[in-house]
């Protein structure tokens, strides 16, 4: 492995070349890659779990299976944040469907409630906004029925035959939203209309 | 429903992680026979991972990174396995910008023109801005947005109207500071001639640029920017 660069040096390099690093076994490379994602990896893994001890349990799993498989990092598959922010969503999943299917059922139920109630600070909503660009703009612009089975889907980790089951909807119709709705989340983020907005 | 009806019908089910392992399983290697079929599917997939950034953020507490770097910094130091190739070459900021992008000129390479069109917070420090862009004179139809996050460290980068890449390349955000360019990965293609990135590490850059690269490359730039963007100070 290289010299340890100074922490300026180290603090310009890119996610990938700290993957290079941590793969080498650097930690203060690791650190810093903690430093500028644990802010989305915490707030993904809390609105999956919704419970702060437990975020934070997942939210470290996250980063050990980072630390301990930086090599399956694969660039041509996205960025590293969206490789890592991929990892909180498949074990945050793994973790919900664990649960009892009723607790979960009646969970989502009461999530389907809170959803439309206002966010709570008007400036952190904003910044979220951004960040998540054209595919939250997407999201709200979203009929409810093809939002609804979205959040089911992403954000309760229910497999489309149990959103059926839910909801009381023929599978087909549970299938046609979730393809109209990312479909239209896709198309939304390429739109050259927000470009020049 | 014919086979490939049924395939497409569970797309986006698989790209949101909603589907059974077996469906996953059948998706893929039908994909894996269907270039057409994989482009769809990673376009769906990449709208979903858009997803995990749509959540109100918070901190986690100070307690889960000393738990976290007490865990690593006690394990064994590691070493690369003997036999496998560097995965990156040598730091990126220790290269200079290459004559080929500086050759074609500041005019060449500017925007026609920026503005910033955001401002949703009012604290300067905090400061949400908006940057509109459009290609340079290599590729100028391309039109595209620029979103800086500073109290994040962060810009979310939407492009459209790319032209497709040389075969073997995609396309690469550079972070560009003090005139050197630091890797911000690869773009996630998002449908035709449009793909998106969101990045870190951006303060005190003077501007970004995106040019065509070879899978993996993480080093410099080789080719021309199809977008190169003035950052606002």
């Amino acid at each position: 492995m290289a010299p340890a660069p100074s922490p300026d040096d180290l603090g310009r390099l890119a996610d990938e070349d700290l993957l290079a690093r941590i793969e080498g076994g650097d930690a203060d490379a690791f650190e810093l890659l903690y430093d500028r994602h644990a802010r989305v990896v915490f707030s993904l893994a809390f609105r999956l779990l919704g419970d702060r001890s437990e975020a934070e349990d997942l939210a470290q799993d996250a980063f050990l299976a980072v630390w301990r498989r930086s090599a399956s990092y694969a660039s041509a598959r996205g960025s590293v944040r969206t490789w890592l922010l991929g990892i909180v969503h498949n074990r945050g999943v793994d973790r919900l469907r664990r649960q009892a299917a009723a607790v979960r059922r009646q969970e989502a139920l009461e999530w389907q409630a809170l959803a439309t109630a206002p966010p709570p600070d008007a400036a952190d909503a904003a910044v979220s906004r951004v960040m998540a660009g054209a595919v939250r703009q997407g999201l709200d612009d979203l009929p409810p029925e093809q939002g609804q089975v979205i959040s089911l889907a992403y954000f309760a980790g229910f497999t489309h035959h149990e959103i059926s089951e839910i909801l009381e909807l023929p599978l087909g119709t549970v299938k046609g939203r979730m393809r109209l709705g990312l479909d239209r989340l896709r198309r939304s983020v390429g739109d050259p209309g927000l470009a020049e907005s | 429903m014919s086979g490939t009806d049924e395939i497409r019908d569970l797309l986006a089910a698989v790209a949101l992680g909603a589907a059974t392992p077996e469906e996953v399983a059948r998706v893929e290697a039908a994909a894996a026979a269907d270039p057409a079929l994989a482009v769809e599917l990673a376009g769906l997939r990449a709208a979903a991972d858009g997803l995990a950034l749509d959540v109100p953020q918070g901190d986690p507490s100070p307690g889960l990174k000393a738990s976290l770097m007490a865990e690593v910094r006690g394990e064994q130091p590691r070493a690369v396995p003997a036999g496998r190739p560097a995965r990156r070459r040598r730091s990126a900021w220790l290269r200079p910008w290459p004559a080929v992008a500086v050759g074609v000129g500041a005019v060449a390479l500017a925007l026609a023109g920026w503005n910033i069109a955001l401002q949703l917070d009012d604290a300067p420090a905090r400061r949400v801005v908006s940057v509109a862009v459009q290609g340079t004179e290599d590729a100028p139809a391309v039109r595209g947005q620029v979103v800086l996050a500073p109290a994040q460290d962060a810009a979310a980068v939407f492009l459209s109207k790319l032209p497709p890449p040389a075969l073997g390349r995609a396309y690469e955000l550079w972070i560009i500071r003090d005139g050197t360019p630091v890797s911000g990965g690869f773009l996630q293609p998002v449908g035709a001639g449009a793909a998106t990135a969101v990045v870190t590490g951006v303060a005190g850059a003077s501007s970004l640029a995106v040019t065509p690269e070879p899978p993996g490359n993480t080093s410099a730039p080789t080719a021309p920017p199809v977008v190169r963007v003035q950052l606002p100070a």
